[in-house]
């Protein structure tokens, strides 16, 4: 092996070391296998290892879980399937847990979508491909990166990493059977996030009008990009015809201008790269002028990547801030080309050219400059040990089509986590519960919502005319009232840091339950005990009680 | 195909190694077991995708494995094979496909 090939792949395992060190590693304390679900920081993360564990446990993805749709069977799946099988895939051959793959897989995934982006740069120019690498790490260290890591944009991390081999696919389209590569590239994109799809179609509209403008765009080329899209039509196209009747139908595009991502998604702005993005403005510039030779799609795709960074304000709303959690690769470029510029200036004052060894050294440099100081989430994330116990208590010993009410809880926010119980799950309307409290009564009548997962609309039926759910089901107005005599289980958390009152109020609800011989505690801990309603229906309070 | 097995062997060996100082408080048969999944759905395929082995061409392989696995689970599921058969017949199918594209196409150009 080459010298010159042996510094490559040293210099690529330091990259994606980095990134997995201080991604990955250092959350799960350098850990691969953990005894619940370790390093999800929002409810999302779980909602994807739910869905994922249901597909192994059912062996296919038909349906979703029907503790995610409000107990309806035939609900189709109609999230993204990718990441999830290839979880599950990792994980019955492993003997992991499917919590541990699917994270694993997203951090894998992204660590093979570094290197691939090396390679497409390197195929503009060898050094500034490695002068660009440093900027892979702000897919962490960048305000409002790590957000798709830690807090469950897994499908769009996995949306972009196919993404970029749809890039690199894009860019061999000429050769022999290249259609092949890019038609499955995007098969995988779709199907791994559909809104990257959008862009990568974007993207390779961007290529063809080049093509066209310099006179490249010859007969045997465009029927290659024919083949593509014909290949990548029969690989996708029964999930798209999900897609376009659940997703599309629940969330259709409308033109608003959206600069914040509401709800906490997290948004990277080009601000954020600080004094990075000063050098990629220097390589947008310099890239023209210095960059004749080298293959310009790739110059093309990285300004088109930039400019698509923006469509949040043309109506594509948090799918463009989903985009943007891959900008520090996509602009990678122009940060190499920066760097450079400014590597040449200063060495043509020293009267040394900047070689290839010496970009290595400015690189790693730049890289513990950028990694510097990087630790936004500390600790397992949400899911306790308690918590855990006890909804795995749950899912062993309960029947299968049971309710479970959950009182006021501190994780109870991230409500997808109880999900995990894999039953029917209800939490009390917090405002209500808390208007309770301070009228100083227990209600029979509590507003309270059932978990579901309504992103997709709940689709059903015919898979050429799918119903859906959402706008069939009356119910769906989410926060109705329950009558709390009629649940089979509740959960009373006994303590809380956060708001010990309601802790207490819980006590006094739970109290009032227990007074019924119907009603007993079946499991306990020190934060929660689980009570189970032998007769649910059966009046077990008064209307309305006077507490204390 | 000597030197191909070679080259895998030592992928093998240099990622074990990767895994095992990010992952310094697993046990390494923990370790082992994720590598070889790892290899034989996306590594071992990868090196049958493109004529010419490089890094390159591993990495980018290895991609298009994740796609083809992915997604061939989520239909052989819908049809009924279950994962267990369809962990065994995907990576296959990829080796397949990969000799098949191989001899109809040219070999990949690696610039520079």
């Amino acid at each position: 092996m080459k010298r010159e090939t042996i510094f490559e792949i040293a210099y690529l395992l330091i990259i994606v070391g980095v990134f997995l060190w201080l991604g990955l590693g250092a959350v799960w304390n350098h850990e691969i296998e953990h005894s619940k679900p370790w390093g999800y920081f929002a409810g999302d993360a779980f909602q994807h290892q739910i869905r994922a564990t249901s597909i192994q446990d059912n062996g296919n993805y038909h349906f979703e879980p029907e503790y995610m749709t409000f107990g309806y069977k035939d609900v189709r799946g109609n999230y993204p399937p990718l990441l999830n099988h290839i979880a599950v895939q990792l994980s019955n051959l492993t003997g992991l847990k499917v919590f541990d793959t699917i994270l694993f897989s997203v951090f894998f995934l992204a660590s093979l979508a570094i290197i691939a982006m090396y390679f497409i740069i390197k195929h503009f120019d060898s050094r500034v491909a490695i002068l660009a690498m440093p900027l892979s790490i702000f897919l962490l260290t960048a305000r409002g990166s790590w957000i798709g890591f830690f807090f469950g944009h897994w499908p769009a991390v996995v949306g972009n990493v196919f993404l970029v081999l749809t890039i690199w696919a894009l860019l061999r389209i000429e050769n022999k059977n290249g259609w092949i590569l890019l038609g499955i590239a995007l098969a995988g994109t779709a199907l791994g996030h559909t809104s990257e799809a959008i862009f990568a179609v974007l993207l390779i509209m961007a290529v063809v009008i080049f093509q066209f403008v310099k006179k490249q765009m010859s007969k045997e080329l465009f029927f290659k990009y024919a083949r593509a899209a014909a290949l990548f039509f029969v690989l996708s196209i029964f999930y798209i015809l999900i897609f376009k009747q659940s997703w599309m139908a629940t969330q259709p595009f409308t033109f608003i201008v959206q600069t914040e991502w509401e709800g906490g998604g997290g948004v990277l702005n080009f601000k954020d790269f600080g004094w990075t993005a000063f050098v990629m403005a220097i390589g947008m510039i310099a890239v023209p002028f210095l960059f004749r030779k080298s293959n310009p799609k790739i110059a093309i795709l990285s300004y088109s990547a930039f400019v698509l960074g923006y469509t949040n304000y043309v109506g594509f709303v948090q799918r463009a801030f989903n985009f943007r959690f891959f900008w520090p690769l996509y602009l990678a470029l122009f940060f190499g080309v920066g760097i450079l510029t400014i590597l040449t200036i200063a060495s043509s004052l020293i009267k040394k050219q900047a070689s290839k060894n010496i970009c290595y050294i400015v690189a790693i440099i730049i890289l513990a400059v950028l990694a510097r100081g990087y630790a936004p989430v500390q600790g397992p994330g949400l899911m306790q040990d308690i918590t855990w116990e006890m909804l795995q208590w749950i899912d062993s010993n309960t029947e299968k089509n049971s309710t479970v009410l959950y009182l006021y809880g501190d994780l109870y926010g991230q409500n997808t986590l109880l999900v995990n119980s894999r039953r029917q799950t209800v939490l009390v309307n917090l405002d209500d519960y808390i208007g309770k409290l301070q009228k100083g009564v227990v209600s029979r009548y509590v507003n309270a919502s059932l978990y579901w997962d309504f992103n997709g609309g709940l689709p059903h039926g015919n898979i050429f005319s799918l119903g859906l759910y959402m706008l069939e089901d009356e119910r769906f107005n989410r926060r109705i009232t329950h009558d709390l005599c009629t649940f089979d289980y509740y959960t009373v958390d006994k303590t809380s840091q956060q708001n010990p009152v309601l802790a207490e109020y819980n006590k006094a609800v739970g109290s009032l339950l227990v007074k019924n011989n119907w009603i007993k505690p079946v499991y306990g801990n020190q934060l929660t005990v689980l009570l189970k309603n032998e007769n649910p229906g059966k009046e077990c309070m008064p209307n309305e009680t006077k507490v204390a | 195909m000597k030197q191909k097995l070679l080259n895998l062997f030592f992928t093998i060996m240099v990622f074990v190694i990767f895994l095992k100082v990010i992952f310094y408080s697993e046990a390494l048969l923990t370790i082992l077991k994720l590598v070889a999944a790892i290899s034989w759905l996306l590594i071992i395929p990868s090196f049958f995708i493109f004529k010419e082995h490089s890094l390159e061409n591993m990495t980018v392989g290895m991609l298009f494995s994740a796609v083809i696995v992915g997604l061939g689970s989520y239909y052989l599921g819908l049809v009924g094979i279950s994962f267990s058969i369809s962990a065994v017949i995907l990576p296959l199918a990829v080796i397949l496909a990969g000799k098949l594209y191989n001899k109809g196409s040219v070999k990949q150009e690696n610039a520079d």
